[in-house]
């Protein structure tokens, strides 16, 4: 009943979109785009000075201004670290023009000195946040500018420890974020097992974050959205920009192919870790034995992004775009042993954007992921590897209608084909554990109304087939924003979300991730999230905003941490079956002018899981679970050419399960590899402890500078865990000594880290 | 001022909203002393020794003498199929060994696919300790490949199991090599403290898999074609290969505890309880059914 209601409400919203409520009819839309590189800049504002008639282009950085009087305008056009533009333009009646808009890029340090009030306005949405590269580049960061743990210093959004990029968002695990770079998606965006994102820094245009609440054109993950964008590329001269790092290298350079008409774009990194790891291979102890056992024989990362972008006609844009990443480790442990693992992601997209009509735009995108991990291994001559891999084919088609101001409507679909295959091979006997291939089509329809000044409407509905088990799921979206003064907004959504995968994968190795789906007997997990925010501006140049959310998990499928051997089960016998939910309110206070700016974040959450036979059946909080989450960044201006920055972060203890009493159990089998018998422990509520608290204080300075006549300059020198507190990750036991003896598994240590970076 | 106050009290709402709904009530528990039961009745076999002993926290000193259970009555009994007892077998302290019990019956063979319970009361206390385990199926070697094998050749040594039935699930086994001559001297190469993987650790007498499927090993006969991994070998020499089946208790058991310290999907510190089929307190009273088969490893 309250679904035929939300249809109804749908439905209502549509068609007030496609009743004609002016008489006027010239129209005005194009691309806005940054002046020096052509490079289309998204969710920019276009406003028609002296009215309340505006809007932000679009993830494609077009706009459309419709229903307007014939006569003259002045039309502002603004972004976050560029000049404001305005711009004369004498409309007649029933025109249609089309005007790309240019912006000139603020030459200041600090790009947040200029802000847009539309773009904040989108930006600040309920569940929004957008961060820019430049802020991910600016912060200090261990070993190497990393975009995900970046995004790990806003509220509501967690990592598991030091050695973690993955996102925890809301109390959901990484797998509950959907990520993905030029609209395809990414299975594994990790390098060092976890330790850093795959994404390249360089190579990127746009990251938009969608933690809560997100609307019907996304669908498939339980909590968030990453949405990133890759830069298109210069389309008017050749730039580069060339960066040494202690961990890694990394290139990128982009240019035109035809003048203002096509660019490409190129982008390559690769660790440098090779040297390091020479010294610690060659350093001995005072026998002349190695220092250091295990250091890996071979072990590199490299990535490789690529765009090239061509206008066919000014209606009809055409990108190809690539990504391709692979890890590689060997290490050797003895002579009769050998440990070899590989892996990494492949995607490629291809985008048609069509503008059919001032009023109706559209994209079209062709996708292909992959993602491989494929480990092996010997010892003792017995062989073990693992074939394990990802492939997505996907068609996607958007359509963005605006009859006029005050109504948009979106329609889309998204379908394809994923397969995904595991197989075990351990002494030559191999286990097919998975060989799935499944089609998927959801399809949505979404409006946006703004009846008045003062509110905004959006409703939507998405509607997911996935084909193993044959579900057919309905997802209703909606949210309302009620701006009650010029410091005040209020905002409200309301959402339901599926899923029809789950990532097995041990938080500290994300190496070895194997994805799996709903089926038969397996069914979707699904959750309803509820958000409720406050966005005000309490002075000049701050922003404060306080958001809180409310969301639950059911048929959380996980695969059972009890299980051996897979071989023989069916397939719904791999899994535990559980729940979860997760509520919290965040507070993030900005201070985004001015000489010193930054931003104070602060996270009250918890979330908590349940699972059958687990803890005796009631709901525990998992290691991920942190009551208090505060994150300071500060940014401060020296000079034209110094600047410090800081983060500060503090956050309640993890989680963890404190063993209360031990005792010994004899193997009947005699001694394993797999710890069958011997110490036993025995424990009471399960992740009822608290590790201590987290804190570290991340400092670093940066100094800019020229090369000559043909370039600029960036040196950066930071220090990672300023003070050296050593954080805990978790606590191992030894059984060697009695009483046994806990031992603190310990986080990064002071860290320096240098970086210069080129830009010409 | 006004609206500057008018946007502290909005603020201080939300926050006291946050900080009412987060009082945790979700508390560390404090140590209970459990007792520990362990024995395993092996098909085809005399009845085993059972241990009873206790827990102790954490912190303090493990030792089996002082945990001993010794004034326990400790009874095991055959069920018939309505679940009553058909005979049941009494045990005693075991006076040379620490925590055990032995069944003053040592001619009775335990039964397979028959139901054993235990239990245990105590002449001071009104502790009972229960348990069941179901006898799994027992199963024989039909035929092996050889019976020397020069160290990491190939074909490897490969034995032919018949299956132990069970009508609920398929068999879960656990492999086991047992080095007759065990010397530092016959060590095979990867077990060299200088060249291998086994680094410091001492050599086990008895090296085991993990707990397998039965589905790995399935020939289209319903038998098991079993190739021994050259991994599970310490010594060279003669060497005893059993091959065990793990009733539901033992099953249920090994798998939960093995991943206490690790292994698993689970968080680093997420430690979860081992399984137990004890009422009254931990361990596992389980059984097994197993053949064995001899090889000699040659350098």
């Amino acid at each position: 009943m309250l679904l035929h209601r939300f249809l109804g409400f749908v439905i209502l919203l549509l068609l007030c979109s496609l009743v004609p409520t002016y008489a006027q009819n010239a129209s005005l839309s194009g691309y806005v785009r940054d002046a020096s590189s052509d490079e289309t800049l998204i969710q920019a504002t276009v406003l028609i000075q002296g009215t309340t008639t505006g809007t932000v282009t679009n993830t494609s950085g077009y706009y459309t201004l419709n229903r307007l009087k014939a006569g003259n305008y002045t039309i502002s056009c603004s972004y976050i670290g560029y000049k404001t533009n305005r711009l004369s333009v004498t409309l007649s009646e029933g025109q249609a023009l089309i005007l790309d808009i240019r912006l000139e890029p603020e030459d200041t340090s600090v790009e947040v000195t200029v802000t847009s009030d539309r773009e904040e306005v989108e930006q600040r949405n309920v569940g929004v946040t957008q961060m820019s590269v430049s802020t991910i580049t600016r912060l200090p960061s261990v070993l190497q500018a990393d975009v995900f743990r970046s995004l790990q210093l806003l509220p509501g959004i967690k990592s598991s420890s030091d050695f973690s990029s993955g996102l925890y968002i809301r109390g959901g695990s990484p797998d509950q974020t959907l990520i993905m770079l030029d609209r395809t998606t990414v299975y594994n965006p990790t390098h060092i097992f976890g330790f850093f994102s795959t994404f390249n820094p360089d190579a990127i245009k746009d990251v938009k974050l969608y933690k809560g609440g997100y609307p019907a054109e996304y669908g498939g993950r339980l909590g968030s959205v990453v949405d990133i964008y890759n830069k298109e590329g210069n389309r008017k001269q050749v730039h580069g920009v060339a960066s040494l790092g202690l961990l890694s290298s990394r290139i990128a350079v982009e240019g035109p192919l035809q003048q203002e008409k096509s660019s490409w774009m190129l982008a390559a990194r690769r660790s440098t870790t090779e040297p390091v790891l020479a010294v610690l291979r060659n350093m001995k102890d005072e026998d002349g034995n190695p220092r250091f056992q295990g250091i890996p024989d071979n072990f590199y990362f490299y990535d490789f992004n690529g765009k090239f972008t061509y206008d066919f006609t000014p209606k009809d844009k055409v990108s190809l775009g690539f990504y391709a990443g692979q890890d590689n480790v060997s290490i050797p442990v003895g002579e009769q042993t050998a440990f070899k693992v590989r892996y990494g992601n492949v995607t490629g997209n291809t985008n048609w954007t069509h503008i059919f009509s001032p009023q109706l735009f559209s994209n079209f995108t062709f996708t292909g992921s992959r993602y491989f991990s494929s480990p092996s291994g010997k010892i003792a001559s017995t062989e073990f590897k693992r074939r394990n891999e990802v492939t997505e084919w996907s068609s996607k088609g958007d359509f963005e209608y605006i009859p006029d101001p005050a109504h948009q409507v979106q329609i889309g679909f998204w379908a394809g084909r994923m397969t995904i295959f595991l197989q075990d091979s351990f002494n030559e006997i191999t286990n097919e554990v998975l060989d799935i291939q499944t089609p998927y089509v959801s399809g949505y329809a979404q409006e946006t109304w703004r009846p008045n000044i003062q509110w905004s409407l959006k409703a939507g509905l998405r509607a997911n087939y996935f084909g193993d088990g044959n579900y057919l799921r309905l997802e209703p979206r909606l949210s309302a924003d009620f701006t009650y003064s010029e410091w005040l907004r209020i905002q409200a959504a309301y959402g339901r979300y599926y899923q029809f995968l789950s990532l097995i994968t041990n938080e500290a190795f994300s190496g070895f991730d194997v994805w799996v789906t709903a089926d038969e007997g397996v069914k979707p997990a699904w959750g309803d999230q509820f958000l409720l925010g406050v966005k005000t501006k309490p002075f000049k140049g701050w922003n404060l905003d306080v958001e809180g959310y409310y969301r639950n998990m059911n048929d959380l499928f996980d695969l059972d941490p009890f299980l051996n051997d897979t071989a023989g089960l069916p397939y719904n016998k791999l899994f535990r079956f559980g729940q979860g939910y997760a509520w919290g309110t965040e507070f993030f206070l900005e201070k985004y002018a001015g000489q010193l700016n930054g931003f104070v974040g602060y996270t009250f959450g918890r979330t908590w899981r349940k699972f059958p036979n687990i803890n005796n059946g009631a709901y525990y909080p998992p290691k991920y679970d942190r009551t208090h989450d505060l994150n300071v960044t500060a940014n401060y201006d020296l000079s034209s050419k110094w600047t410090a920055t800081a983060v500060f972060s503090y956050a309640t203890g993890q989680a963890y399960t404190e063993p209360l009493g031990r005792t010994y159990i004899n193997s009947p089998f005699g001694e394993g590899f797999a710890n069958i018998g011997g110490d036993v422990l025995t424990i009471g509520k399960l992740n009822a402890s608290r590790l201590p608290a987290y804190h570290r204080l991340d400092v670093g300075f940066t100094r800019k500078g020229n090369v000559g006549s043909w370039g600029k300059s960036e040196l950066q020198l930071q220090l990672i865990n300023a003070y050296s507190h050593r954080n805990i990750w978790f606590y191992q036991y030894d059984f060697d000594v009695n009483p046994v003896k806990r031992i603190d598994t310990l986080q990064l240590p002071i860290l320096p880290n240098i970086a210069y970076t080129i830009r010409f | 001022m006004k609206t500057f106050f008018r946007q502290v009290k909005t603020m201080s709402l939300f926050l006291l909203i946050g900080l009412l709904g987060g009082c945790d009530t979700y508390q560390q528990d404090s140590y209970k002393k459990q007792y520990v039961v362990q024995g395993y009745l092996i098909a085809l076999e005399p009845l085993s020794p059972i241990s009873v002993s206790t827990t102790v926290p954490l912190n303090e000193i493990y030792s089996l003498e002082a945990t001993a259970v010794k004034n326990a009555k400790v009874e095991v009994q055959l069920l018939n199929a309505q679940g009553q007892p058909e005979k049941t077998f009494d045990y005693v302290a075991d006076p040379d060994s620490v925590s055990m019990f032995k069944p003053l019956d040592t001619t009775a063979l335990v039964m397979p696919s028959r139901t054993y319970a235990l239990r245990i009361t105590f002449p001071d206390k009104p502790d009972v300790i229960t348990a069941k385990t179901v006898i799994p199926d027992t199963m024989r070697v039909i035929r092996t490949n050889g019976d020397t094998f020069r160290y990491q050749q190939q074909p490897q040594f490969e034995q032919l199991i018949s299956p132990s039935l069970n009508p609920s699930r398929q068999s879960y086994f656990i492999f086991s090599v047992e080095g007759l001559t065990p010397s530092t001297t016959n060590l095979v190469p990867f077990w060299d403290p200088e060249n291998g993987f086994g680094g410091d650790r001492k050599p086990p007498k008895v090296y085991a898999s993990p707990i397998l499927n039965e589905a790995n090993y399935r020939t289209s006969e319903g038998n098991l074609l079993v190739q021994l991994p050259w991994l599970t070998v310490v010594y060279f020499g003669k060497n005893r290969v059993t091959t065990t089946v793990l009733d539901d208790a033992t099953y249920n058991f090994f798998r939960t505890q093995s991943v206490q310290l690790g292994g698993s999907t689970l968080s680093p510190g997420e430690i979860p309880n081992a399984v137990t089929n004890i009422v009254g307190g931990t361990g596992v009273f389980g059984s097994l059914a197993r053949a064995t088969s001899l090889m000699t490893v040659t350098r």
